[in-house]
């Protein structure tokens, strides 16, 4: 028996995943570590197997061939880094060696072991952990905004982590997140879809064998602190609310995570040491090779970044995907000339909507 | 001051004065005014001399280092210290340590009338921030504006404009007086405005009106002016501005508050288009937001201590934050979080710590050989090699004492006592391939012999093997050291690989020596590859320094020294060494004798008492908020050499030294003092202070985590141990502490309390000889 598992990223979020990568390793070295990349090496940086604590790489375009740029072109870093988890899933399903299936997101640091999950995979097709298992008290109206009614607006279920039996429902289910990531993987909360988390709340509607794990130890993050209480026992063991802390999730390193964490973490010193920890480990895994907010797919042949809008353009035009099939070309005959021709897309300043990676 | 010190500002201050500048040199003045200076562990005067007059402090209230440096350009373009030109050569010139005529005293008493007139009126940081030339000079700010100030056109607040009151009152202009002292005494009476009328108020909305005056209490205008000159220039009010326009351009109304950041962070706010600063005052710090970005972790280099000044853990308490900062943000997570972000990986902290190798001549072996051999007089009848951290005779804390007091009773026995320390400082062993052969200080009978590399003393031990009567070796801390190094040295000076290692802490366990992980919490010593240990900043060098720790007890027969049983436990259970013996030897002894005559029992309030250094990580904060919750009926006092600063707390300065081995005894005694908490956050190998406050005649609270306090108060049934404050402070809430009291009153009135320190090592090396 085989287990896979793979994360998905761009050279921007290599640093994280290295981390992710180092410390899963570190529980499972039998597993097989995936690099699902949605992005090329910048120039002067090589991204070797040889040197990383990943098995193999999966790019973008090994699975999206000559389809690859034109579809990108319809989402934003996110939205894209998002939407190949579904091709990704049943690509590496069909591993022949592949009995069970795990993604975990960058930004996550593996503490303990997941054998408890490898194990309900044995009665599960899939397991999903939600955004919250307690509910906030009624009386504290922020902890409400900012974790349920947060939970209700981007997914019940936090699709930063899921594992899949190699089944027939687990490939069904993988076919059909597949499907819908093809064309409705995109952060418009005014449609009610958020990227690739908000269809799983669909999960346990289509599919059988549902695993909605409430453990306290998995998925550990901001939207949750409120509920979860860090210690560690004699044997130096992480726990959380008493449960072997499995992996936390480090969302949003920088201003805005640190905010969250002061929020709900309040006086649990325990949860700014894995910060800080945190903070330590993705520094040393930095390449300075790649520059800040590195991804090839962002800009343009000639460099110029390219702005939502003009992404958005071209997801919503069937006519235009079919005239340029090439959108990140400029020059003549390109989607980039036709736009200044016809729009003021590019002319427009401060379409800073979607994104930016840090 | 110690030598190296001294040798360091020699360095910095090349052909000589430093006796004078020393004298003239005030750190009391110096560590007031700077109190984060303290923290750093520098010495003050070397601090200013590194630092301080770089940074533009004062090193005296009579020497103003920013006005010397604008008054004496020459002085400021040689880039040399300030105040060392000045009083060894600039007094001397004739030149002024202080800007002239600042003082009140001076002047005109009419002038000095209107200045007391306008006083309240005054903004000084306002001037300040606007006017940075005069910031330079030092000069006091209200007495310049009312000189000279206002004939230059400046602003003495934000609120009045002197070029507009002039302007708009020839009267004034005729009169030739002070424009804001007529507009505080006469002028606003009249009605006649300060300041050209604002534009914009009239053109504000009711709803913006309304949050205007919602704000203005906590609007900084003179931040906002300082900030934002354009909007000075504009001649606009700075709150309409920013009630208007300037919120949205990410204007910040004070310091207090990021526009930028908390629309970020509140995407609810910034969605629903309202003022952030007033969402944040009404309605936002009421519902936990937080209106200024986290700290981020220090990457700016402070001097620190190098290495553990005490047997607790230096790193943690020394450079905790201080118990009252009104400047400093303050975490949620409190002030264990704040110095966790403070925190360095590992190896940074080394790199901050390294010095240049001193240029001094290295001490060859036969040098050391020579030395110790006219040290012993006639014959080299006993040697004691005494390893340690650092200076014990200028740094203080436990270990020290004990090294100090071990080379006195050596010396007493016709030994020679050589205390072997490292050069170079370090918050972890020293790392083989970085320096094979660590340099060390060594010390004879209490003289600098030089410094060496560890190699020459292995050498030279070697050659004074055959003729020595007898060679022990004492490890006290290792800290610094190349334990295969100090292996080389025993196993060269004895016949049997045989040495002496004190559990003054667990450095043997692992390089964060009071077992604080990430320097913030006792962890118990839980495995090396632990969660908790490999999100330690010590954790990866733990790994190799267990290794290295290891091959020094197979190597050697380790006789193992515990100050204490619970010490001893701690050390089997976690360590995983295996020593030649493990013998407990406590380092102060008690003894209660019936007084032949009674005295009379104390009475009055309660005395509850805090000795020693008040840092949080010994209970500092828990015994502010103790007087805080039982102020009315009891008597607090600090017993130690730092001042503190909070109402309802008496200071009795206690200074223990060599010479004064007994003060804090004293003190307890003579105050009187009742309980002392000693609320340690590490398990304390013994605790001298504990033994200090029980010897003075007092109980002992502390916590389950003390190690030998908690064993202490525990054994000798003179205290008590208190799972956490909480109990702590239903302890004297439901009378338990009364009831102490009374029996701690009682006996000690019908006993008289001695106590004996031990010999140290010498109690143990004696045996064998």
């Amino acid at each position: 028996m085989t287990i896979h598992a793979f994360t998905s990223f761009s050279y921007s979020y290599l640093n994280r995943a290295r981390v992710l990568a180092r410390s899963l390793r570190a529980q499972h070295p039998d597993w097989v570590i995936w690099a699902v990349m949605t992005d090329k090496e910048p120039e002067g940086f090589a991204f070797d197997l040889e040197h990383e604590d990943f098995d193999r790489l999966l790019t973008a375009q090994d699975m999206f061939g000559d389809q690859t740029d034109g579809w990108l072109f319809g989402h934003d870093i996110v939205e894209a880094c998002t939407a190949v988890k579904g091709r990704a899933s049943v690509h590496i399903l069909d591993e022949p060696d592949c009995d069970k299936l795990f993604y975990f997101d960058p930004d996550i640091g593996v503490f303990n072991p997941m054998t408890p999950v490898v194990d309900l995979l044995d009665d599960f097709s899939i397991v999903l952990t939600p955004h919250q298992v307690n509910p906030e008290p009624q009386s504290d109206m922020v902890a409400i905004r900012d974790n349920e009614i947060a939970s209700l607006d981007y997914g019940i279920f936090n699709l930063g982590f899921l594992a899949i039996a190699n089944d027939d429902e687990g490939r069904r289910f993988a076919r059909w997140w597949e499907d819908r990531l093809q064309d409705w993987c995109h952060d418009r909360l005014d449609l009610g879809i958020f990227v690739d988390q908000k269809w799983c709340n669909l999960v346990p509607c289509f599919f059988d064998n549902v695993k909605v794990l409430r453990d306290p130890g998995y998925n550990v993050a901001s939207w949750n602190l409120s509920q979860r209480e860090m210690t560690f026992d004699a044997a130096g063991t992480a726990l959380i609310n008493g449960q072997p802390l499995r992996f936390y999730h480090f969302t949003k390193l920088g201003p805005v995570g640190d905010v969250m964490t002061r929020r709900y973490a309040g006086q649990n010193v325990e949860i700014y040491e894995l910060w800080r920890w945190y903070r330590e480990e993705v520094d040393r895994a930095s390449a300075p090779q790649i520059p800040r907010g590195w991804w090839h797919y962002g800009t343009f042949d000639n460099g110029d970044k390219i702005p939502k809008a003009a992404r958005e353009l071209y997801r919503d035009r069937r006519d235009l995907k079919a005239a340029f099939p090439h959108p990140l070309r400029t020059g003549r005959g390109s989607f980039h000339e036709w736009m200044g021709r016809e729009t003021e897309i590019l002319s427009a300043t401060g379409d800073e909507r979607g994104f930016v990676p840090a | 001051m110690n030598d190296e010190t001294l040798s360091t500002l020699a360095e910095l201050l090349p052909g000589g004065g430093i006796d004078v500048y020393l004298r003239d040199f005030d750190p009391a003045f110096y560590l007031a005014q700077y109190p984060e200076v303290a923290e750093s562990g520098l010495d003050c005067a070397l601090h200013y001399a590194l630092y301080g007059w770089k940074e533009g402090r004062d090193p005296s209230p009579d020497f103003s280092t920013a006005f010397y440096l604008k008054d004496n350009p020459d002085v400021a373009s040689a880039g040399i210290d300030p105040f060392w030109h000045y009083v060894t050569d600039g007094r001397n010139e004739g030149r002024a340590g202080l800007p002239p005529a600042a003082d009140m005293a001076s002047l005109d008493p009419a002038l000095r009338a209107e200045i007391n007139e306008v006083r309240d009126h005054f903004d000084p940081a306002f001037y300040l921030g606007a006017y940075p030339d005069i910031a330079e000079t030092g000069a006091d700010p209200l007495i310049h504006y009312m000189m000279n100030g206002w004939k230059e056109g400046r602003d003495p607040s934000p609120v009045f404009s002197t070029s507009f009151y002039l302007k708009d009152n020839p009267d004034v202009v005729d009169a030739g007086v002070n424009p804001f002292w007529h507009y505080v005494t006469d002028g606003r009476k009249e009605g006649r405005p300060a300041a050209p009328p604002s534009p914009d108020l009239a053109m504000l909305d009711s709803a913006t009106l309304a949050e205007l005056s919602a704000v203005s209490e906590f609007f900084d205008p003179a931040h906002y002016l300082r900030t934002y000159p354009q909007v000075a220039e504009s001649g606009r009010d700075p709150l309409v501005h920013f009630m208007v326009e300037g919120w949205k351009s990410g204007h910040n109304p004070s310091p207090a508050f990021s526009t930028v950041f908390y629309l970020e962070n509140n995407p609810d706010v910034a969605r629903a288009g309202v003022n952030p600063f007033w969402h944040y005052l009404v309605a936002g710090q009421h519902e936990g937001r937080e209106p200024l970005p986290v700290e981020t972790p220090a990457k700016c280099p402070v001097a620190e201590t190098p290495g553990p000044a005490e047997t607790a853990p230096a790193e943690t308490p020394e450079q905790a934050e201080a118990p009252h900062d009104p400047t400093g943000p303050h975490h949620p997570g409190g002030y264990r979080v704040q110095h966790l972000l403070r925190q360095l990986p590992l190896e940074e902290t080394v790199g901050h710590w390294t010095r240049a190798t001193p240029k001094q001549a290295r001490l060859t072996a036969d040098e050391i050989v020579t030395a110790l051999r006219t040290a012993a007089g006639a014959r080299l009848a006993w040697l004691i090699l005494s390893v340690g951290h650092d200076d014990y005779r200028t740094n203080p804390g436990g270990i020290q004492v004990c090294i100090q007091r071990e080379e006195r009773l050596a010396a007493e026995r016709g030994a020679v006592y050589v205390n072997l320390h490292p050069v170079q400082p370090l918050p972890r062993l020293a790392h083989a391939g970085a320096d094979d052969d660590p340099l060390v200080t060594l010390v004879a009978n209490g003289a600098t012999l030089g410094i060496a590399p560890t190699s020459a003393l292995i050498a030279a031990t070697a050659t004074l093997r055959p003729e020595a009567g007898r060679i022990d070796v004492v490890i006290h801390q290792m800290l610094g050291h190349l334990p295969e190094r100090i292996t080389e040295l025993v196993t060269q000076a004895t016949p049997d690989a045989r040495c002496w290692l004190w559990l003054h802490d667990y450095l043997t366990i692992c390089p964060s020596y009071a077992l604080q992980r990430n320097n913030i919490a006792y962890c118990g010593a839980p495995p090396v590859g632990s969660n908790a240990c490999s999100i330690c900043l010590f954790g990866a060098e733990r790994r190799a320094h267990a290794t290295r720790m290891a091959a020094l007890f197979d190597a050697l027969d380790v006789h193992v020294l515990s100050p204490s049983q619970v010490t001893a436990d701690i050390w089997t259970a976690t360590s995983g060494l295996t020593p030649a013996s493990l013998t407990v030897c406590p380092h102060m002894t008690l003894d209660w004798v019936a007084r032949p005559d009674p005295r009379p029992v104390d009475d009055g309030p309660i005395t509850l008492a805090f000795l020693g250094t008040p840092v949080p990580f010994k209970g500092w904060l828990i015994f502010e908020r103790l007087v805080r919750r039982l102020g009315q009926n009891m008597r607090f006092v600090y017993c130690g050499a730092r001042p503190v600063d909070l109402a309802g707390i008496e200071h009795v300065p206690v200074h223990v030294t060599a010479d004064t081995p007994d003060a804090m005894i004293d003190a307890v005694a003579e105050q009187r003092i009742d309980l002392v908490l000693h609320w340690a956050t590490w398990p304390e190998t013994f605790s001298l202070s504990c033994y200090e406050a029980l010897a003075g005649g007092a109980h002992v609270l502390t916590n389950p985590v003390s190690g030998n306090v908690a064993a202490t108060v525990d054994r000798l049934d003179r205290g008590a141990v208190l799972a956490d404050e909480e109990a702590l402070l239903a302890f004297f809430e439901d009378g338990r502490a009364a009831e102490m009291v009374d029996r701690i009153r009682a006996r000690r009135a019908g006993h008289r309390i001695d106590h004996a320190l031990s010999d140290i090592s010498l109690a143990a090396l004696e045996p064998q000889t």
